[in-house]
């Protein structure tokens, strides 16, 4: 399929349209500008790459279909994010493996790269905060906060109950309250 | 934005999957509102091997958004044993018979009406009037369907027009006869009755068949049809209607049917004119 | 070599009509034109090109085989064909590539992965290639046209016989159809039936006009510009008798054929000039 530069210089909205319009080569180009970076977000929630390519194509394959009941509202890029870690989900799950956080490796190297980054973006009181969580609740959070899912999405990731996610967010915000001892408000992403 | 971007090192590291939950997230916060933070990363992802390259990848969705998908129907018939090419075939007669089908469906429905409203007598010799005819004037139905051009493409092509009547026949008796037959064992209250149709059926399709090499399918479709309501007609005048049962019928029916079957064997393969189907 | 095509005696005839009146010539690689008014018996004629017929009499060679043989043969010359008719009517339901990927079913491609990709080829040669999964229905009338000629493509057949494929096409897209053409005539025979003459001075190596079911012209493209030398002229006025005339850009009259006035300049004859001094102004209304 030829790729048509011309669509290069439309905004993601402009692109999802002429998708909606069976235009291959928009979706050519739409996944020329996010599939990198997609790419790099699941991988560093799965380290089996065959399952991380499973869920970009899947993705793709579902912005193709449902590009015509995209209504415009929010960013292209947090709608296909939120596409692809659910496609991932439902590929581990299908896996039958779970996505834990990916493990760190144990080396010095890891350590110095955590650094480099509380060096340079400067870690908030609240990031540090999460960093004492227990394994179980970060997981959860992960889940929930960082990646977007519902309580029962979570849930079906971890393999928990969805009571279970539900009681060990409430425990990491209360954590959270504690340990910066500051009004709820601030942490008002941790709905 | 701000003038502050990712550091290239951290970059590195979050492409190098070295970052903690905490980390990670702050270097995702800041990316997915920084275009320049998110191409540099996503680039340094690039895994130019593997089930990751993004032109295979891209292949790989390329080619599920454009060649159309097995669908049940096909990977149902590809179980048969059936190939892959064959079964498409199959699904296109299905398409262009919808029409067919849905007709044929309510031609059985209006029967099993009538056999539970009407007067007992007359259910089964219109029962034995329809049932039969349904397969060869579904093949004539098929043909009829498609529209011009489409049909001049088929005539042209390699494809053997033998086996194109085969496909479309054993569709239209798939859809037809299972049906009747279930339907025939209900009105018909016999158990030999609701089978012994089937025989003269084939005979009147392959009639149908043979004759629509020379001309319109529907033109031996409507005569055959005649032919076979005057059969019945008169079963019924002299007060025979199980005559279906009879050896001398069935015996009738697998003569005519072998005789139509030998001619259209010939003349599939005559050089004279056409030698596939005829449409006009 | 051999020729693609030999007609010898050809007749066909519809009940008592004789659409085709005892044809023979041959046709080689290159592209030849079939010009001739409705009704002339082109469309009947390139069907027993195409083996969709069988003539009456005489005999139809294609491709080594007798097109007018047995089955088997018949299916041979089909497996070395492309074929666009005069119309074609999609599934209404069918998308740009299921219809061709049908088409390809039928022509023998039976490996899937082989046949999808001879599907996106023939999609790129029409300019379908960025539209494949649209449903037929909502294509224009150009981009059909494109479609059913793309399927004549599958294979890359040795004889394409092309019924008017440039029906709904824009000039711009017939552009890009004579560019295409003129590829496939340097490895192809094709058998081009048209209305348009720029389309022939164009592409055309030959010309054959079918008039009544004969041929009344076969020869190269400059001998057929030939016959119209010295008979078209540039006056005020139209010349007496002429065939046709139209006002020229210059604001002059164009009359092809007639007597020309005193004073008239004599024109440079073109296709379509020779084509109505031979087929006559009867054929006009005809549409040619």
């Amino acid at each position: 399929m030829a790729r048509d530069r011309a669509f290069d210089r439309w905004d993601d909205a402009a692109l999802v349209a002429a998708i909606a319009a069976e235009d291959t080569a928009a979706l050519r180009c739409l996944y020329d500008r996010h599939a990198p970076w997609l790419v790099a977000r699941l991988r560093s929630r799965c380290y089996d790459d065959a399952l991380v390519a499973d869920a970009v194509e899947d993705t793709f394959l579902a912005v193709w279909r449902t590009a015509a009941r995209w209504r415009g509202e929010g960013d292209v890029g947090a709608w296909i994010w939120g596409i692809g870690i659910r496609r991932l989900v439902t590929h581990l799950r299908r896996a039958g493996r779970q996505a834990r956080p990916a493990p760190l490796p144990a080396t010095g190297t890891a350590r110095s790269a955590e650094e480099l980054v509380v060096e340079q973006i400067g870690l908030s009181d609240a990031a540090v905060a999460l960093t004492k969580l227990s394994p179980e609740l970060m997981e959860v959070v992960q889940a929930m906060v960082f990646d977007g899912l519902t309580a029962r999405e979570t849930g079906r990731l971890l393999g928990l109950p969805e009571g279970t996610v539900k009681g060990r967010i409430r425990k990491a915000k209360a954590l959270l309250r504690a340990e910066l001892r500051r009004p709820a408000l601030e942490l008002g992403e941790l709905r | 934005m701000s003038g502050w971007h990712i550091d290239e090192r951290v970059a590195a590291a979050y492409a190098a999957r070295m970052l903690g939950t905490v980390e990670r997230a702050s270097v995702e916060a800041h990316a997915v509102r920084c275009d320049g933070c998110r191409s540099r990363i996503g680039g340094l992802s690039v895994r130019p091997d593997g089930a990751l390259d993004p032109e295979r990848l891209w292949a790989r969705i390329e080619t599920r958004v454009v060649e159309p998908p097995i669908g049940r129907l096909t990977s149902w018939l590809l179980r048969l044993g059936l190939g892959e090419p064959d079964a498409a075939v199959l699904r296109m007669i299905g398409a262009q018979s919808r029409q067919w089908t849905i007709a044929s469906t309510l031609v059985l429905a209006l029967s099993a009406l009538a056999a539970a409203l009407g007067p007992v007598s007359t259910a089964p010799a219109a029962f034995l009037v329809l049932a039969p005819l349904l397969p060869p004037l579904g093949v004539a139905a098929t043909y009829r369907a498609m529209p011009h051009g489409m049909s001049l493409l088929e005539t042209t092509s390699p494809y053997q027009p033998a086996r194109m009547l085969l496909w479309r026949t054993s569709y239209v008796v798939a859809t037809a006869v299972p049906p009747a037959v279930a339907l025939g064992a209900v009105v018909l209250a016999r158990p030999w009755a609701s089978v012994g149709w089937l025989l003269p059926s084939a005979a009147c399709t392959l009639l149908v068949i043979a004759a629509t090499t020379w001309t319109d399918p529907m033109r031996p479709a409507v005569f055959v049809s005649l032919g076979w309501a005057a059969v019945v007609g008169c079963w019924q005048l002299r007060e025979t209607p199980w005559a279906i049962n009879a050896p001398t019928t069935q015996l009738t029916a697998l003569a005519v049917g072998c005789a139509a079957a030998v001619l259209l064997q010939r003349r599939l393969h005559s050089p004279a004119d056409v030698s596939s189907i005829h449409r006009s | 070599m051999d020729p693609t095509v030999r007609l010898t005696d050809v007749s066909r005839r519809y009940g008592r009509a004789v659409v085709l009146d005892g044809l023979s010539f041959e046709l080689r690689q290159g592209i030849v034109a079939l010009l001739g008014p409705n009704g002339a018996g082109k469309t009947t004629l390139l069907k027993l090109l195409s083996t969709a017929l069988s003539p009456d009499d005489g005999e139809i060679t294609v491709l080594g085989r007798r097109a007018d043989g047995p089955l088997a043969d018949r299916i041979e010359i089909r497996r070395r064909l492309g074929f666009l008719p005069q119309e074609v009517e999609f599934p209404s339901s069918m998308t740009a590539f299921s219809f061709l990927d049908y088409i390809a079913v039928l022509k023998e491609w039976d490996d899937r992965r082989a046949r999808h990709d001879e599907v996106r080829r023939v999609l790129q040669v029409v300019g379908l290639d960025d539209r494949p999964t649209i449903k037929v229905r909502k294509l224009s009338g150009g981009q059909r046209r494109r479609l059913a000629f793309a399927q004549a493509l599958l294979g890359r057949p040795e004889l394409l016989v092309l019924d008017e494929p440039t029906t709904g096409l824009d000039p711009e897209q017939r552009a890009t159809f004579r560019a295409t053409l003129s590829g496939l005539g340097r490895a192809a025979t094709v058998v081009l039936a048209t209305h348009q003459t720029e389309d022939v001075a164009a592409v055309c190596d030959r010309v054959l006009v079918l008039a009544a079911g004969r041929i009344v012209f076969d020869g190269d493209v400059a001998a057929f510009v030939g016959t119209a030398q010295g008979r078209v002229s540039l006056h005020e006025r139209t010349a007496p008798g002429a065939v046709a005339s139209w006002r020229d850009p210059g604001g002059r009259v164009r009359s092809v054929g007639g007597t020309p006035a005193a004073g008239a300049e004599a024109a440079a004859p073109t296709v379509e000039d020779a084509y109505l001094l031979l087929v006559g102004p009867g054929a006009l209304r005809g549409g040619a």
